[in-house]
Formats: C-alpha cells, structure tokens, sequence
C-alpha cells in the first residue's frame, strides 16, 4: 500500500508558500449595475480594453467558482460584459476584476487527443493539460500578404469525389454546406480520418475540431468515432454544445483558429473544422441583440460578416522562408522563438442550410469569404448518392494547383462526363428511344457515379483513388453491371494491393502514373471483370 | 454614483462660470449646502423628483429653501434649471459639480478599507502616504469590514490596493487548490 510520508507533504506546502509573496496586489475594478441573459453592464473599470476577461469573485457559482465574463462594450459610462458562467449567481453591486488578460488559452502540443471547452480548460475528465504550453490570444489578426503563399500542396480528404473534382489544397478554405442530414459532419470526420496516413511523413496534418452549439451526444459520438479510427491521438476537440452559454459558442471558433495557428506558425500542417458557423452567427446574432447593438437582414448585427472574415482569414499557408516567417506580424511574445515557415493552416467551415436556401444572409456571406465550397443535396443524399456531393455546384477556387498530377489529368474528363450524365438523366426518365451513344454515355455515367459512391468512415488513399479513376477512365466499368461496381472495388484494390505493393507506394510518393503501371492496372481490371462477370 | 450626461453638462457650466467670476469658493460652498440639504431630507429628493407635483411649485420651494442662503450666482443657477425643468435633476448636478470641482482642484478621494477602526496618527499616516504616491490632495474615507481579518485595501477610483488578510487567504486557497487538482 502507498503511504504519504509526512515529510513529503511538508516540503510540497513549503514549495507552493514560496511563491506567496507579502506585496500588496493592485487590480482594477467596477461594480455590476444590471444583469441578465448573459449580460451583465458594469459601472467603473474604466481602463479596461475590448475582449479582456473579467471576473466576478463575489459570484460563487454551484462549484464555488468564480464567474468569468469578457469585455464586449465599451460605453461612455458603462461597460457591457458578456458572462461565461452562469449569470444566476451575478447579483447587482458584485464586484467586476480587471485580469489585464485579452481572451486567451494555453496551447502546446499537450492539447492533442483531448477534448476543451472554448477557454483551453480539459472537459474528458483527463486532468490537466500536460507539456510545454504558450499563451496565444483567441483573437489574432490575420498574417499579411507578404508571408502568406498561394496553395500547392494537396490536402487529401480520402473522398473520391472530392480529392478528384473539387481537390482541397493546404492552407485553402473549403465550404462545407448542406441541409441538415446531408453528411456534412460525415465529411468533415472523414478528412480527420484520412490525416491518420500523413502521420508518418515529415508533414503531418495535425486536426482540430469545434463543435458550435451542437448536442452533447453528437460531440461525445464524434469523439468515440474518431478514437476507435486511431484519430484521436492527433486531434483535439473544441466542444462549445448547445448547453453552453451564448458567449462560449461565439467564442469556441475563435479558440479552434488559435489552436491551428500555433501549429501553423511552428512550421506545421493543421486542419481545423468549424461545425457549424450558423450557429456561431446566432449565438453572436443572440450577444449583439442583448447588448443593443443594431440589427440588421435577418437581425444579424452589421459585423457579421467580419466575424466569419476575419476567423477563415486565419486560414494561411505562411511562405516557406524563416527570416520573413519571423516578422510576420501579430505574434504574440511567446511564440517568438518558436516561429518557422512553411506550416498551414486549413479551414473546413460547416454551414447548415434550411431547405437548400444558399442565398440566405449566412450562406452567401461564407461562399463569398471562402475559396469554394463542397454542396450536399438532400436529394442526392435520398437516391442513395452518398457523400452527397453536388458536383455540379460544388467548385474549388484554389485546390487545383494543389492537386496531384495524374489525378489531374484525369479529373478533367472525369468532370466533363459527369457534367453531360447530368444533363442527358433529364431525358432519360421520359423513357423515349435513344440514340445508341447517348445510352452509351448514360451507361457510362452511372457507373461512375456508382464508382463516387463511398462508405461513411472508410476514406481511401489517393494512389487507389488514382488507380480506380484510371479504370474508370478507359470506360472498362461499362462491362459490369451498377451493382457489381462496389464489389469490383473490392476485389480490384485488393488485387493491385498485393501484387503491387511498391507501384503503388511509388504513386503515393510521386503522384505520376507510369505508362507501364497504368498499362498493368488495365490488366488486372480487366481480370477482375471476367472473374465477376463469369460468375454470374 | 452614476450620473447622466446632461447633469455633467449643467454642472461644467456652473464651475466653468463660477471660476471665470472668479467666485468659485463661495460656490462651492452653496453647493455642498445644496447637497447636504437634499441628502439629508429624503421628502426634498422625492419632492423633486416626482412627476406629478408641477414644476413651478417645485421652483418656488427651491426659492423658499435657498433664497438669502446662497449666492446670486447659483440662485440664478436654480432658477435656470427650474425654467429648463431639470428640478428632477439637482441631486446629481451637486454630485457631479463636486466631482467637476475635484477633478480642477486636483483632490481625489480614497476609501480605506479596514478591519478595525484606525486611531488619528494612522489615518494620518495613510493619507500622507496616499498624498505622497499620488502627488494629490487625498479625502481619505475609512470603511470597517471585520471580515477583512487585517490588513488594509485602498481604493482610489476603479484601482484597488489591496493586502488584506481575507484576500491573500484566498489567493492561498486559489494555490492549494489548484496545485491538487493537478
């Protein structure tokens, strides 16, 4: 049995005392004049700055803990504060401290794997945060044009549709935007997956994930999902659930972007979700009403839209150049030291459309700010089209440059096809008589849509995309029936799996498609073909 | 005391008036008189303030109650803010005229918090203290808070000195406590 020897327990009081000075304490204070609904307006704290945490120590809440808010408005002779905990415990004429801190959180590797709330404290029940952290401001101005560089390494969802159609690349942002029930989180949870592949190469994305007044439930499956898929060890978790208070979830997107900027400016790769940005822009929407700030279309205050600018402009590929990487402006003290070129950070904001309606006041505003956006359709999703991704609507602005070259080359016939299958299945179901190559194009594009089709939580590396739209390419799919198409995937990458092992590790790495391979490719497609075909 | 942009405004006026006639002493006087007055007797206040007694009674009570006492000046002064019906007023222009004056004759006021009242030479020593770190006139006002335990907290604005006992207590209970969970 383990005892605690009382000499032990003397010298660890006599450690914690050290630090106990005897210096009188100067701090700033106010006294709160009115509260409620989150709100509360403070008379006095007259130097404090916009964005700086206050607490309330006379308001104790049921674990005894003081009440933190955050300095929203400064008026001429008021200061509106919006409340993190629960305003219940507030009463009038408590005592408002200034911390002299801007809203900030601790971040260091030590945050992966877990899951916080929006202030960077640990919400699992895994104690606290180990490892060397730094103090980073939820709020940071964007890095200037200077250290910034365009796209050009690939970001691999593992989706087919996407990686081939609508390519992410590192540093880009990326819409996400659907109904509700559409997949939109599936996607997301998809490319966190899908990093797991880079953790062992020299650049590893490293995930956040903020979840923005979500249920509690979700958040907590989310977690599970990506701990039983081995992502967890490299992601972490911002959870701002429905239950939390309004300023939490304005705030909790804010947290996620401080989070990815330290690994983008340490030199690294990190990808960070904002599921979903509708909900951000109503808890904000619910702040600015409750300070009287003035509505505007759809009573969402004027600064909305800068609210979701200036988040997604944190989305940066930051130049490949150390001396000018450390003169970026806008870094905070501690991370000075620590400042490398060449990392990115990349945003896949989530918003949640009702009834398909994209020109509502939200929608348009994060289509505009981003660089594309991936559409999912409702009924897409109902046909049993899943990712229910409308390519037609979809697009990429920058992913392009960043996409591996022969999936490059393929993409673009890939596009056109699908483009023409649209068209033509508008005429297909008045079940008139074709002509033989229009049915021949109708075939061929039902297969591939068939072949875009791709189970939840199982993302595929980009050599056997290639490899599949190769096949697909050459039009062998036509041979098989749409429902034999699944099994042919099967049975196809498995073969090239094990005959191929080091081709395809050569595809990986390079990203060309030799003559010679694709030729071999061909070969066991057309293997595999028979082998089903016969069967039947 | 929270004061209104309006009664900030009557009460500039007044002191920037009274130290061009160069009568700023005697003002300041009349208007501490007035301040007493309305703090002393709650009926003045709700008098004053009450919506439904009519505003020229409310002047001609003024005038009864003032007139003979104070100077020409804030005689004329009352009865401005009577014809601009801001009677309801008068209780924080007073306020804020003190505030205004203050403010020009370069005096702060500071509360002394304290667990036992503090004997003559204390207080004395404290306030030369104050005067000597701020370089200002000091009004020290001492509050007794026995729960304090000891020590002393001062504060002079929003800004708090503060080495009391119960607080340096409770930054030790913030340590300890933190230092168990981790």
């Amino acid at each position: 049995m383990s005892q605690v020897r009382p000499d032990e327990v003397s010298a660890i009081l006599r450690k914690q005392l050290s630090g106990f000075d005897n210096e009188a304490d100067t701090y700033d204070v106010g006294t709160v004049l009115e509260v409620g609904d989150g709100i509360a307006r403070v008379y006095g704290l007259s130097k404090v700055q916009a964005g700086e945490l206050v607490e309330l120590p006379d308001s104790k809440d049921q674990k005894g803990k003081s009440v933190t808010g955050m300095v929203l408005n400064l008026e001429e002779d008021n200061v509106g504060i919006v409340l993190f905990g629960s305003s219940s415990a507030v009463e009038e004429g408590h005592t408002v401290k200034r911390t002299n801190d801007i809203a900030s959180m601790n971040v260091g590797e030590g945050l992966l794997g877990r899951v916080i709330d929006p202030l960077g404290i640990p919400i699992d029940g895994k104690g606290a945060i180990t490892g060397e952290t730094v103090r980073l401001p939820l709020e940071r101005k964007a890095p200037g044009v200077i250290y910034r560089e365009p796209v050009t390494e690939p970001l691999q969802t593992g989706l087919k549709s996407i990686d081939s159609l609508i390519p992410i690349g590192r540093g880009q942002r990326e819409l996400i935007i659907g109904d509700r029930q559409t997949g939109k989180t599936a996607v997301a949870i998809d490319t966190i997956i899908n990093q797991k592949e880079t953790q062992n190469t020299d650049k590893p994305v490293y995930c956040i994930y903020v979840a923005v007044g979500q249920k509690g439930s979700t958040v907590a499956n989310i977690r599970k999902v990506l701990e039983e898929n081995g992502a967890m060890e490299y992601t972490t978790i911002v959870a701002a659930p429905a239950s939390v208070s309004a300023p939490m979830r304005y705030i909790a997107p804010f947290a996620g972007a401080a989070i990815g900027e330290f690994f983008r400016d340490t030199g690294r790769h990190a990808l960070v979700i904002y599921d979903d940005l509708s909900k951000q822009a109503v808890a904000y929407r619910e702040l600015s009403l409750l300070l009287k700030r003035p509505p505007g279309r759809e009573a969402y205050p004027g600064d909305v839209f800068y609210l979701h600018s200036r988040l997604l402009e944190r989305a940066a590929k930051i130049i490949n150049d150390d001396k000018i990487a450390k003169q970026m402006n806008n870094i905070p003290e501690e991370l000075k030291s620590k400042v490398k070129g060449g990392g990115s950070l990349t945003a896949l904001p989530v918003i949640e459309t009702q009834a398909g309606d994209v020109s509502a006041y939200i929608p348009t505003n994060v289509i505009s700010i981003t660089d594309g956006q991936i559409f999912l359709d409702t009924d897409l999703f109902n046909q049993g089209i899943r990712p229910a991704i409308d390519v037609g609507t979809s697009v990429s602005r920058v992913g392009g440059s960043a996409q591996v070259k022969s999936m490059k080359k393929l993409s673009g016939t890939l596009k056109l096809d699908l483009a023409q299958y649209r068209e033509l299945e508008a005429f297909a179901k008045f079940g008139s008589d074709l002509d033989a190559s229009t049915q021949a194009q109708l075939r061929t594009g039902e297969r591939t849509v068939e072949l875009l089709k791709q189970g939840e939580y199982q993302p595929l590396p980009v050599e056997k995309q290639i490899a599949l739209l190769k096949v697909n390419d050459k039009g062998l799919l036509n041979k098989l029936e749409v429902t034999q198409i699944s099994e042919f995937e099967d049975q196809f990458l498995e073969t090239v799996g094990l005959k191929y092992e080091k081709e395809m590790d050569a595809l990986a790495d390079s990203g060309t498609l030799s003559d010679t391979f694709g030729d071999k490719l061909i070969e066991i497609a057309n293997s595999v073909i028979d082998q089903i075909t016969a069967k039947n | 005391m929270l004061v209104s942009k309006a009664a900030r405004r009557y009460a500039t006026a007044l002191l920037e008036l009274a130290i061009e006639k160069d009568v700023l002493e005697r003002t300041l006087e009349d208007v501490l008189l007035i301040k007493g007055t309305i703090e002393s007797s709650r009926d003045l206040l709700v008098f004053l303030r009450s919506p439904v007694i009519k505003p020229d009674k409310k002047v001609a009570a003024l005038n009864e109650i003032f007139a003979e006492k104070v100077s020409d000046l804030v005689q004329k002064y009352i009865t401005l803010i009577a014809r601009k019906n801001r009677q309801n007023m008068l209780d924080e222009i007073v306020t804020a005229f003190v505030d205004k004056y203050n403010d020009h004759a370069g005096i702060i006021s500071a509360e002394v918090f304290v667990a036992k009242e503090l004997d003559d030479k204390q207080l004395a020593e404290v306030k030369q203290t104050l005067e000597n770190f701020t370089n200002k006139t000091v009004n020290v006002s001492t509050i007794v808070q026995e729960d304090l335990k000891g020590g002393m907290a001062v504060k002079i604005d929003d800004t708090v000195i503060n080495a009391t006992v119960k607080y340096k207590l409770e930054q030790l209970e913030d340590v300890f406590l933190s230092a168990a969970k981790e």
